[in-house]
């Protein structure tokens, strides 16, 4: 009971940090509000315009920006302001499936590795750092050349596949650190299972750094894969933002001085660059406290 | 133990090499359908090079020994790698791929040099600055920016600043490395042209990757503000200037050559695209054509070379990182 009590206490405690987290970083909210709002005005925005407005020359092309268009149409016929709210979360959904995948695999060898050590642990470092030391981009360009055209959600599979070390190696120092501290040990003499303390006690105090290694796999993933598009890669029969910078830049935006078709995909990115960054320094804080102190 | 150093990063080295000669040798069997026939079926449907069809297809069937077992077509495969033959280009055939990846290095290798020094430079400084308790809050105001900056990748500044200096203000040629009729010499005339086409996309480089050693700075010179020997360095009554240079700067910038074997590969893969925005006639430039015309043969050993260099200067990094830190011995990490 007194038991119970105290863990029900510690809990509450638990989850209250987590909410004065939210409240105490600017820096959080900053970086959430620029991922959120453009994804809520894209949503409302689909549903005012229609997937009509971005077909193969739904309009006149090259319209500058107007009542009709807001920022009006590109160089195929298609209203651009739908191109951007079309396009925003199959380039989000790239991240987040990558996100995933890299912090499902690193998460459970980062665990793995660190707490049973030997040859497994050899093994998953060695392969860890040889991953961690082949630069993504010209592999990923190797696979979409080969692959030829690939889905948004492969796409971030593949990214995720070489995205895992980073949490691995987190989560390995730390389970390093935190495996004979003496909770663990009691579960350990009180007979649970390995697999149980694994999930049970080690894991819930390691969550901030699989969210940071998961914000950083969501950013990586977004990076490579519009990199990917401007090089010419990974048509995906979806409308993203890189795709759209591809087109324009094809197209000779630049030069002709179509500024509207470029500019807004271009600071979009931006935004949800920025955004991400905000929320990895707010996360980063949280997992490594001694950042707390030294921030200026 | 130097030795023992050593030669565990050359066998890392090594390592990270034949990880990506695997990669490059199972990633187009895995692929569906046959690279070879893919490959020429693509190009003559483009109605490019046909004529040369039928030797480069008997270059790679002999290249690929592909009636060989797997096995046999495994070691052939990575003893091309390492020893750095990466067959014939399929767009430009007779042409080997060594030879342009040969031609645009150069370019990619002045580019990357220039542009990572001065943001490592300045970086490091403004950096340092940020922390450094004598800096008026003014200037660290204007020097934050900066740190966002780290986060927006080099192509999208690139665009921008294409966009906005070369084609609005015209200011500086918007693509290649020369201009038309310039070939690169050792001429004052060459050598300006050269800096001129370079200022654009190594700018976007720069702008970006400030922030990021900024970041670096930040987090290390604080620890060294904070830290003894400052403090006796102060209580000595030094020199302002002395002591953020020789006892603040010098302690806090060396673990920055770590961060960059770290992102060096994101650095490299930021340059690449950057090349690409801006026409650049460097391993980014060829990469872009490679794909454009899917020249898989080029577009394979690019990607090789890539990894390859990348690996080897970690290596060359790793190595002389324990020389000039004194505080860090050759052990095992």
């Amino acid at each position: 009971m007194t038991v119970d009590a105290a863990d029900r206490r510690e809990r509450v405690a638990g989850l209250m940090s987590g909410l004065r987290l939210l409240t105490v970083r600017p820096a959080l909210i900053l970086g959430l509000a620029f991922l959120l709002v453009p994804l809520l005005v894209a949503a409302v925005e689909r549903h005012r315009l229609g997937a009509g407005v971005i077909e193969l020359g739904a309009y006149q092309f090259n319209l500058r920006p107007s009542d009709e268009h807001v920022l009006g149409t590109d160089g195929y016929g298609r209203d651009v302001l739908g191109m951007l709210s079309f396009g925003l979360w199959p380039t989000l959904q790239v991240g987040l499936v990558a996100g995933v995948t890299a912090s499902a695999i690193g998460t459970f060898l980062g665990l793995l590795s660190g707490y049973a050590r030997g040859w497994i642990d050899w093994t998953v470092r060695g392969l860890a750092d040889v991953l961690l030391g082949i630069p993504v981009l010209p592999i990923l360009v190797v696979v979409a050349a080969f692959l030829g055209s690939v889905s948004v959600s492969s796409l971030g599979v593949v990214i995720g596949l070489v995205a895992w070390p980073f949490t691995t190696r987190v989560i390995r120092a730390q389970v390093l650190s935190l495996r004979d501290a003496p909770y663990i040990e009691m579960a350990r003499l009180s007979g649970a299972r390995r697999s149980g303390i694994l999930v049970f006690e080690l894991l819930p105090n390691l969550l901030p750094y699989v969210m940071a290694g998961f914000v950083g796999a969501v950013s990586g993933a977004i990076l490579a894969s519009v990199g990917l598009q401007i090089l010419g890669l990974g048509s995906f029969g979806l409308p993203t933002l890189g795709l759209m910078l591809d087109a324009a830049y094809q197209g000779g935006a630049l030069s002709r001085g179509l500024w509207w078709w470029f500019v807004p995909p271009a600071a979009l990115l931006v935004l949800i660059f920025v955004g991400l960054f905000l929320i990895s320094l707010a996360v980063d804080e949280f997992a490594n406290p001694r950042l707390r102190k030294r921030a200026t | 133990m130097t030795l023992r150093y050593f030669i565990g990063r050359l066998g890392f080295f090594v390592a990270i090499v034949w990880a990506t000669a695997t990669l490059n040798f199972v990633i187009p069997r895995i692929a569906p359908g046959d690279p070879i026939e893919d490959t020429v079926a693509r190009l003559t449907a483009a109605g490019q090079s046909t004529e040369g069809a039928d030797e480069l297809i008997a270059a790679y069937r002999a290249q690929l020994g592909l009636d060989d077992p797997l096995v046999v077509q495994y070691f052939s495969y990575l003893k091309a790698i390492f020893t750095l033959d990466l067959g014939y280009s399929a767009a430009l055939f007779p042409v080997r791929v060594s030879t342009l990846i040969t031609d645009a290095l150069p370019w990619s290798i002045g580019l990357l040099t220039v542009s990572t020094l001065l943001a490592f430079v300045i970086g490091s400084l403004f950096g340092a600055l940020l922390v450094w308790p004598k800096t008026p809050r003014l200037a660290r105001l204007a020097l934050s920016p900066f740190m966002i900056l780290s986060a927006v990748p080099y192509y999208l500044l690139a665009i921008l600043l294409s966009f906005i200096v070369a084609f609005k203000l015209n200011l500086l040629a918007p693509t290649g490395g020369t201009s038309p009729g310039i070939t690169p010499a050792w001429s004052i005339e060459a050598i300006v042209d050269i800096v001129k086409h370079a200022t654009l996309p190594a700018l976007s480089i720069i702008l970006s990757a400030v922030g990021f050693w900024m970041l670096g700075m930040r987090g290390m010179m604080v620890t060294t503000v904070g830290s003894d020997h400052m403090l006796l360095a102060e209580a000595k009554g030094l020199r302002p200037r002395t002591l953020f240079w020789r006892h603040g700067v010098r302690t806090a910038i060396l673990p920055q050559i770590t961060a960059l074997t770290l992102a060096l590969g994101e650095v490299v893969s930021g340059a690449v695209l950057v090349e690409v925005i801006f026409g650049y006639p460097g391993i980014g430039g060829l990469f872009y054509q490679a794909i454009r015309s899917n020249d898989f043969p080029l577009i394979q050993g690019i990607s090789i070379v890539l990894a390859i260099s990348i690996a080897f200067a970690i290596l060359v990094l790793d190595l002389i990182y324990p020389l000039i830190d004194p505080r860090i011995s050759y052990r095992r990490r």
